[in-house]
């Protein structure tokens, strides 16, 4: 069996990926599936919601059971890359598509009660056999993409052989994270907010920003890699840097994208439901009017979901200090894991400031304090004396200059070997000298 | 909510592009530096590049694209593209306020002078979106490539007898002030010039002889023309290498020596061809490897008769010529000879050709062969 390496096809070259160690092949087969899963998990919630009117579905579940989805996906991928003999892909892919389902099927017909809340035990049977069908309907999808994908690589590996450059491969609907699923979220919130369902709101939320996230990181990835490879005859590449310095300016852009997330998120209670399935079709439903649904329906989208699995009769509703703590958890998971990144990124990048270069360049820290922030720290205590701006002047001659000053240079002779002659702040602080030096 | 989230993620991306568009070159310096001012050909050089980001924001992809001339050779030629010029292409990532400083060693492979230019920076946002680009204005750099050092060993030899003739010819002047040497006493001494101090101490007279401290003098004509239709670009270096070693060679044994080519210098404005009187000064060898740097095209040649003028004032003792087509011009060159005491030509030919046989009245002829 030949086996295909994800990061060759990236890089080209073993230095690159050798910089990202064995994330990047990771990131290149967990990404897509994600992407994949989580446009199929949305699939169920969204029918569920729809079709069972005013039956309490446990949204939350529904989704999470059809995240299942991730297993047969990832294996077809997998064997995309790892085999080159379709059967043995094939069956692979068909073996885990079959799991899912299994295991889909039990999960729904053991916690029927929990997933199915308010439906009757009929309608409860036929929405386990509706998650059969759904799940072996996705199977088939995916498994026809993964064949696709396995096609193109076939392909190109072929056009590489030949050398024939004009070959180019035609992208698969779940090959890579894209933007474009954005729209398919935007359309499932929708449908959420005009059926009276915050649970499949959020979810669509969530998973847009999932996508966001994956896609910017996929993005960032493809384009440095597809230029590190289409420069990887040029020498003295610094793709170590290139990489590193990308990523946490990336890791910077994506804290802001997340922080843009934050408002969309606790601003969840303020949003304008309408109920298409009703006489009140286009009448903006209230959170309150939701409330009171959902305990007329004695447990909802936002209910306990395993409620009657524990046994309970009655749903009861927590405690509020127990909100107010899982609030507090929320905000402080999700400030902690900034301050993480930050600091993460920080130090990754004083520490890459401090290596040398594997390419033989020489590498310098300029300081960045320039001389008129200097000057305003000495005058922070008080009138700057001579021997204060002296050593000033000193450290700066000493950032431009590598070698000492001979004794007999004079200051302008200094300079100039500093490469500072006509530098303003340079003449700023020879001012300033002359002054504290000689009063004038 | 959701076009809340949405909304703010696409202007975070896109503020974050157009604002990388604005600020990506701000305090961005180069300097480009030629180790040696000078080199000879065939020796190595290099380019020191200095990137200067003078900000808080890294630049992950920053490349530098400079121009010069193709007579030079990078060791790393991955990076270059040789079309009428030299494209050297370097790719680097620049955290904020750094500096990098890369060495670009190259071998000077053709004599001329060179000049770094058409400096310019590319970037690209982060997600590769935007290519920007921002040239840089003229870094200041360049350097020269001195002709190829040569063999002069025949011709100097050839030369020193020349040379000899005319010393013999000067001993009637000697220097009092330039000691020469001792011997023995002869009646036709006066006696002021009796060494008493070496006759005590040899036990009989001794005289001093003197020097004639009179530097000689060596004019240099180099043809470049080159009229055939199959170019001869063997020769014509050749030419130049012999012309430029003789003349360095000559000026530190203290001769004075001038130089004078067909060739119309691109700084001159008057189009007159370049001449370098007989001097014994500091700055005349620079000078002339200087002059002899530029590659001489095809319309910087005036014809070399034109040239072939003797030197102002009355001293004229040698000429030495370098004309691959003395054949042609027989007639001038020895009308020149005749003004010089003593005058060599050397004629370059090409290896496989038949060696040139003619005579110049006046004239030492020299035939040098040229191999591949």
């Amino acid at each position: 069996m030949q086996k295909h390496s994800d990061s060759s096809e990236i890089f080209g070259t073993s230095r690159e990926i050798e910089a990202l160690g064995k994330l990047i092949p990771v990131l290149r087969l967990l990404m897509p599936s994600a992407c994949a899963a989580l446009v199929m998990a949305m699939v169920m919630p969204a029918i569920y919601a729809g079709v069972v009117n005013k039956e309490a579905v446990n949204t939350h579940l529904i989704f999470a059971v059809g995240l299942l989805i991730i297993l047969p996906v990832l294996v077809s991928k997998t064997a995309v890359r790892r085999t080159d003999s379709f059967p043995v892909f094939f069956f692979l892919s068909l073996s885990a598509a079959a799991l899912a389902t299994g295991l889909a099927w039990y999960i729904v017909r053991t916690a029927s009660a929990a997933v199915f809340q308010a439906a009757d035990p009929q309608v409860r049977s036929g929405l386990s056999i509706a998650t059969v069908v759904v799940f072996v309907i996705e199977s088939v999808i995916m498994i026809y993409d993964s064949y696709l994908i396995r096609r193109n690589l076939q392909k190109r590996k072929l056009a590489r052989e030949q050398n024939d450059v004009s070959w180019r491969a035609s992208v698969q609907m779940f090959e890579r994270p894209s933007f474009a699923w954005l729209v398919w979220f935007i359309l499932i919130y929708l449908y959420g907010i005009n059926i009276v369902c915050p649970a499949l709101a959020d979810e669509a939320l969530f998973c847009a920003f999932l996508i966001l996230l994956m896609t910017a990181v996929d993005r960032f990835l493809d384009k440095t890699g597809e230029y590190l490879r289409l420069n990887s005859e040029v020498a003295n590449v610094p793709g170590r840097r290139i990489l590193k310095i990308g990523a946490a300016m990336l890791a910077v852009v994506l804290l802001l994208s997340v922080l843009m997330a934050v408002p969309a998120y606790l601003t969840r209670s303020l949003r304008s439901y309408r109920n298409i399935r009703d006489a009140s079709f286009g009448n903006p439903v209230t959170m309150e009017e939701i409330m009171q649904i959902n305990e007329e329906m004695q447990g909802g989208c936002v209910e306990n979901p395993f409620a009657e699995l524990a046994g309970e009769e009655e749903y009861t509703p927590p405690p509020e200090w127990l909100n107010t703590l899982a609030k507090v958890l929320e905000i402080g998971i999700f400030a902690g894991l900034a301050v993480f990144i930050v600091l993460k990124v920080k130090g990754e990048l004083s520490h890459f400031r401090e290596e040398a270069d594997d390419n033989g360049d020489i590498i310098e820290n300029l300081d960045d304090e320039d001389v008129a922030e200097s000057l305003r720290k000495v005058r922070r205590f008080g009138k700057p004396d001579v021997e204060g701006v002296r050593l000033l002047y000193k450290k700066t001659i000493r950032r431009h200059r590598k070698e000492l000053p001979a004794r007999w240079e004079s200051p302008a002779e200094i300079e100039e070997k500093a490469g500072l002659r006509h530098d303003p702040e340079m003449k700023t602080l020879h001012g300033e000298y002359e002054k504290e030096r000689y009063g004038r | 909510m959701m076009l809340v989230f949405i909304a703010g993620a696409v202007i975070v991306f896109f503020g974050a592009r157009k604002l990388y568009s604005m600020i990506w070159a701000g305090n961005l310096g180069i300097t480009i530096k030629a180790d040696q001012a000078y080199t000879y050909e065939g020796e190595n050089n290099a380019l020191s590049e200095v990137i200067e980001n003078r900000k808080r924001l890294p630049l992950p992809v920053l490349e530098v694209a400079f121009r010069v001339g193709k007579g030079v050779r990078f060791f790393s030629m991955e990076n270059a593209q040789v079309t009428d010029y030299l494209y050297k292409r370097d790719i680097y990532g620049m955290l904020g306020y750094q500096r990098i400083t890369r060495k670009l060693p190259f071998v000077c492979e053709r004599r001329g002078r060179y000049r770094v230019d058409q400096v310019e920076f590319t970037s690209f946002s982060l997600l590769h979106t935007l290519t920007v680009r921002q040239p840089v204005e003229d870094v200041g750099c360049s350097f020269s490539v001195y002709a190829r050092r040569t063999d002069v060993s025949r011709i100097a030899a050839t030369l020193a007898v020349l040379l000899g003739e005319v010393e013999s010819k000067k001993r009637t002047l000697p220097d009092p002030f330039a000691f020469a040497g001792i011997r023995d006493y002869t009646i036709y001494d006066p006696m002021k010039t009796i060494n008493w101090k070496a006759s005590a101490r040899a036990g009989s007279l001794k005289v001093n002889t003197y020097a004639s401290t009179e530097s000689q003098q060596v004019m240099i004509y180099l043809d470049e023309a080159d009229p055939n239709i199959v170019k001869r670009p063997r020769l014509t270096e050749e030419s130049i290498s012999i012309a430029a070693t003789l003349a360095g060679k000559l000026l530190k044994k203290g001769m004075e020596c001038g130089l004078c080519a067909n060739v119309v210098l691109p700084e001159n404005e008057n189009k007159a061809f370049f001449l370098f009187p007989p001097r014994k000064t500091r700055n005349q060898i620079p000078a002339i490897e200087n002059a002899l740097a530029y590659v001489a095209q095809p319309e910087d040649i005036v014809p070399f008769e034109r040239v072939l003028l003797p030197p102002e004032g009355d001293k004229r003792e040698i000429a030495v010529i370098i004309s691959m087509n003395a054949a042609e011009k027989q007639k001038e060159i020895a009308e020149l000879c005749s003004l010089f005491d003593q005058a060599l030509v050397v004629i370059p030919y090409e290896t496989g050709d038949e060696a040139p046989a003619i005579r110049i009245p006046g004239a030492a002829v020299l035939a040098r062969e040229v191999g591949f």
